[in-house]
């Protein structure tokens, strides 16, 4: 089990020498605990402390790196079990199959439609990470010219699948690009062997958790370190349970011997792929080799694997702007709020429940609240007045007339003296704003006296 | 001050007599025989609430403006202008209505580590009676204590509110005027200056004619302490939200720009934080938590909420950033628990009305932070609230359709002292669900951050003059605090103000002070992923985790 805060603590020396970089033992401790900071910060550490911290911060689950440069992909490194808890880090990668048995022009087809599976969304784009390359020729010195095509080709990491023999044919001119290789269950020591030279990862396949305990073993005593564990599932439910099994027992019950990134093939004729994709983004598999090419299938499931790994310790932002709310015409009253995602929904419900038409202006605070904005000094006279200056609302409007969050009504002397617009303060609650917008004379959105 | 004369000055029902000091009103007679009396004004002649029954030879204070014929007939006088001529003995009867209550809830703290011996840091005068002041600079209320530093009696205490919050009433309200006006914190600084003088004016009408202050020692937040010292807490507010200092060092009173303690060395409470500030550090002294082996809660529930955990091993605390709902802040009808404010509520279960006591008596001005808690554990318990603090519709019920939407009607106008009825309104109940779920959702953050389950911490200090006078059940039935068992809860009043008494008292206490401080951790909830959660948690009534506040609440307190 891992150790609270309060258990590293009493391991340190409790001087608050400052050493480490952080003000106290304890702070350092929580440091510790939370996986930010390691034991070796601590010059004047026991050596019990060492030991003892040492094998408690190591990850939970190892890191594997697959690739190289900048779209080399980050398989494992994960700490909890639930996102809630702190955050998921690495997003389940997505290899997109090709046979090294197509003829050119269809594998030329094939790696164009794999490049194509890229999406634009809220910001990011989405794409597929990797290319699995399947040696289904028998023919290791075709497989070897398949792989050297798809890096071309694609220009993404690749997983290598095949046979010793037809891996240890592409290795020579792949090599040092890092490639994943996946030989076939029952070759993991030969694999090992090919992998260890070059220190690639490896993908070990094997049924069930004991088989996979071996030939992980088997693996590592063959000098291989960055292992990939497959559990060869035959069905959707099998595949949920096996990931589910491996990461509990790499996060909760801490066996080394298992904790490992986790590879799913979800190819060559595996039942009801796409569903299982679906189950696997969110429940732990690390890499899922999909035949799948269709835009279809892939956007959807990028799009869940977005969401899932998206930090929720940070706060969710809308964009900075002018939103409309119904059919807003020149003389609609016009409101500010911050761009904390939360905030503006809020904001945004309740001018909708009040049938008002009206224009939310939304600040850029960082994501933060309106009070918070505020105490920070992120939402003050000076920005909100910059905001009606530069948004361009002063040419969507007829009037100079804005509605300032009750909250923050000490801005509104400022705001007046620095825009030229006058101050409405609404509610301090935004559920007050339906009754507040159905109360306000329409007179107050007359186009300013000329 | 004023030749002794012969008499004697007996005040009842206390029963306290202390020599007449010709020349002296009755009401500073009454502070030096420690009586409280009522005088909002501060001795000022202003307020006419100082009225007393006077049996004996005394002169003034027969004010028929403010007195009535029969008022005067009955020998009443109002005691900050009456002066007893001096050689006689008198009596002078304090009726209810002018002994402040619960206004001594701001001064009154334990010290429960007082076990050093009397040994104060400084005590030479050159002949003169050496005197202390032990001074706690609140964000609303100014308090002090004046200690006689020859055999450590405590002298005098009192209060004072903070004259700035007239510039803000909370932290980085005042923060924000000292950034955006034109001299804001010089002028902070000399508001502040004005109160500390005039509660230590204050506390000298009960020092001895030879007395001379020779030791300060002050414990205050972060930002009021930074002012003082005339250097600008903005850095607090911005990032990496620091304060410029965390220990002070000693100065004189003269450089502090104090005329009453000038020649006196300075000593400010060390601050853990930008927002745990010198007063936690003073709470956390006289509660005795940094001694004991058991892991210990501490909250200071002021306008400001911090919390503390820690025992002889660590320290943690951190600010919870609640409202001053409690102190009668952001509430539409709050005010402070002056005399006229409604202390506590029942809800009449059939008639849905509300009866309310009244500190001092009479009708209600507004509603104080205990009365608030009761009001909204029992609309709760009265089911006109839901577990969202949203007012359920039920016929009879006195609901009120207002400018700030529906509302509690507590008092009508006929029944209220303003003549405006007195609304518990939705935001309101907002505000305290937000004020109390940030210090419920603080501590089990602390909790969470160094790795202790709830059970493990077996003693609750509750510091803040509100903590005197809160019915602990209403504020677990609300969810205020978490859910430990009754008897765990220890109120302690004005630790802060105690802490800095014990402090001027034994100069062992003052160097464990400063070892706390330095050793303690402050933890910075902003950056806290869990507060969020736990603090959303909170903000139902009790909690989302009902179950635990259902056990603590049945009989037998879930021991």
């Amino acid at each position: 089990m891992a150790l609270t805060a309060l258990e590293i603590y009493k391991l340190l020396p409790k001087t608050n020498c400052k050493e480490c970089g952080f003000p106290t033992c304890l702070a350092f401790a929580m440091q510790i605990a939370a996986g930010k900071a390691g034991i070796e910060q601590c010059p004047p550490a026991s050596d019990e402390a060492r030991e003892t911290l040492g094998a408690a911060a190591a990850p939970p689950l190892p890191k594997v790196t697959v690739g190289s440069g900048e779209r080399a992909v980050i398989l494992g490194d994960e700490v909890v079990l639930y996102r809630h808890e702190k955050t998921f880090y690495h997003p389940t990668a997505f290899a997109i199959s090709i046979s090294d048995a197509l003829d050119d022009d269809a594998f030329g087809e094939r790696i164009r439609r794999i490049r194509a599976l890229s999406f634009e969304r809220m910001g990011e784009t989405l794409a597929v990470d990797m290319v699995a390359v399947r040696c289904d020729s028998g023919n290791a010195a075709r497989f070897a010219r398949a792989a050297a095509a798809a890096k071309e080709g694609a220009g993404l990491p690749l997983l290598l699948s095949g046979p010793c023999e037809a891996l240890a044919a592409a290795l020579p001119s792949l090599g040092s690009d890092r490639p994943l290789l996946s030989p076939p269950s029952g070759e993991e020591e030969a694999g090992a062997r090919l992998a260890a030279p070059l220190g690639l990862p490896l993908v070990v396949r094997a049924k069930g958790i004991d088989g996979l305990e071996r030939a992980l073993n088997a693996a590592r005593a063959a000098g291989a370190r960055d292992l990939v564990a497959d559990p060869m599932p035959a069905s959707l439910p099998e595949a949920l349970a096996m990931s589910v099994y491996l990461r509990r027992l790499a996060i909760l019950a801490r066996v080394r011997e298992v904790a490992c990134p986790t590879a799913f093939d979800l190819g060559n004729g595996f039942p009801f792929p796409f569903a299982a994709a679906s189950l696997l983004v969110p429940k732990y598999g690390s890499l899922l080799v999909l035949d799948l090419d269709d835009p279809a299938d892939l956007f959807p499931l990028l799009t869940l694997r977005q969401n899932i790994f998206t930090d929720p310790q940070k706060p969710i932002q809308v964009e900075a702007g002018i939103y409309p709310v119904g059919n807003a015409t020149p003389s609609s009253p016009v409101l500010i709020t911050t761009n904390f995602s939360l905030t503006y929904f809020t904001v945004r419900s309740d001018i909708e429940a009040s049938r008002v038409p009206a224009r939310l202006l939304v600040a850029d605070c960082d994501g933060m609240s309106v009070l918070t904005a505020w105490a920070a000094g992120k939402f003050s006279g000076e920005s909100i007045a910059r905001i009606l200056s530069e948004s361009g609302i002063a040419g969507a409007v007829s009037h100079r007339t804005l509605i300032l969050p009750g909250m923050v009504a000490r801005l509104s002397g400022k705001i007046e003296e620095l825009s030229g617009w006058r101050v409405l303060v609404g509610p301090q609650e935004s559920s007050a704003l339906p009754t507040y917008l159905r109360r306000l004379p329409p007179a107050a959105f007359a186009p300013p006296d000329v | 001050m004023s030749d002794p004369g012969t008499g004697t000055i007996r005040f009842l029902p206390q029963g306290v007599s202390v020599p007449v000091a010709t020349g002296e009103t009755i009401l500073s007679h009454a502070i030096r025989a420690g009586v409280p009396l009522l005088s909002p004004c501060g001795g000022e002649k202003r307020c006419g609430k100082c009225r007393v029954i006077v049996a004996g030879e005394a002169a003034g204070g027969n004010d028929p403006g403010i007195l009535s014929g029969a008022d005067l007939r009955a020998g009443v006088r109002l005691a900050c202008r009456c002066r007893p001529s001096g050689g006689e003995d008198i009596t002078v009867t304090v009726p209810p209505e002018s002994l402040p209550a619960k206004l001594i809830a701001y001064l009154e703290g334990r010290d429960l580590a007082e076990d050093e011996p009397f040994l104060p840091l400084h005590t030479a005068t050159g002949g003169r009676n050496p005197l202390g002041v032990a001074l706690d600079l609140g964000t609303s209320t100014l308090a002090g204590a004046l200690i006689d530093l020859v055999g450590g009696r405590l002298l005098a205490r009192t209060a004072a509110d903070n004259p700035q919050m007239s510039c803000g009433e909370d932290l980085i309200s005042r923060i924000v005027y000292g950034e955006e006006s034109e001299g804001g914190f010089a002028l902070l600084r000399q508001l502040l200056l004005s109160g500390v003088e005039k509660v230590i004016a204050a506390l000298l009408r009960s020092a001895p004619a030879d007395g001379e202050i020779v030791d300060v020692t002050a414990a205050g937040n972060t930002v009021i302490t930074h002012i003082l010292y005339g250097v600008s807490p903005a850095p607090i507010r911005h990032p990496p939200y620091q304060p410029v200092f965390r220990e002070y060092p000693v100065r004189t009173g003269e450089e502090i720009g104090s005329l009453a303690a000038s020649s006196a060395p300075w000593r400010l409470f060390p601050s853990l934080g930008g927002f745990v500030g010198g007063d936690i550090v003073a709470d956390v002294l006289a509660s005795g938590m940094h001694r004991e082996e058991t892991v210990s809660l501490l909250f200071d529930v002021g306008t400001n909420g911090e919390v503390a955990l820690g025992n002889n091993e660590f320290l943690m605390a951190c600010s919870s950033s609640a409202g001053p709902a409690f102190e009668g802040g952001e509430v539409a009808c709050g005010m402070r628990a002056y005399p006229g404010a409604i202390e506590s509520v029942r809800i009449d279960p059939d008639t849905l009305a509300a009866e309310w006591t009244v500190i001092g008596g009479g009708k209600p001005l507004g509603i104080c932070g205990s009365g608030i808690l009761d009001l909204c554990a029992e609309m709760f318990r009265a089911g006109l609230i839901d577990r969202a603090g949203q007012f359920v519709p039920r016929t009879g019920a006195p609901f009120a359709e207002t400018a700030r939407g529906r509302a509690y009607l507590v008092a009508s106008a006929q029944q209220s002292a303003t003549g405006s009825a007195i609304c518990f309104a939705a935001p309101d109940i907002k505000s305290v669900l937000r004020t109390k779920a940030a210090l419920c959702a603080a501590a089990d953050s602390l909790l969470a951050a160094v790795g202790l389950p709830r059970n493990a911490v077996e003693r609750v200090y509750i510091a803040g003059g509100f903590g005197n006078f809160l019915d602990l059940r209403s504020a677990l039935s609300l969810g205020v605090f978490p859910p430990f068992p009754m008897e765990r809860y220890v109120p302690l009043g004005n630790a802060s103000l105690a802490g800095a008494i014990g402090a001027i008292r034994s100069r062992r206490r003052w160097k464990e002070a400063l070892a706390l401080a330095a050793a303690a951790t402050y933890h910075d909830l902003s950056s806290d992923a869990g507060f969020m959660e736990a603090f959303q948690r909170a903000l139902f009534i009790p909690h989302t985790d009902e179950e635990s506040y259902r056990t603590v609440l049945s009989p037998g307190g879930g021991r």
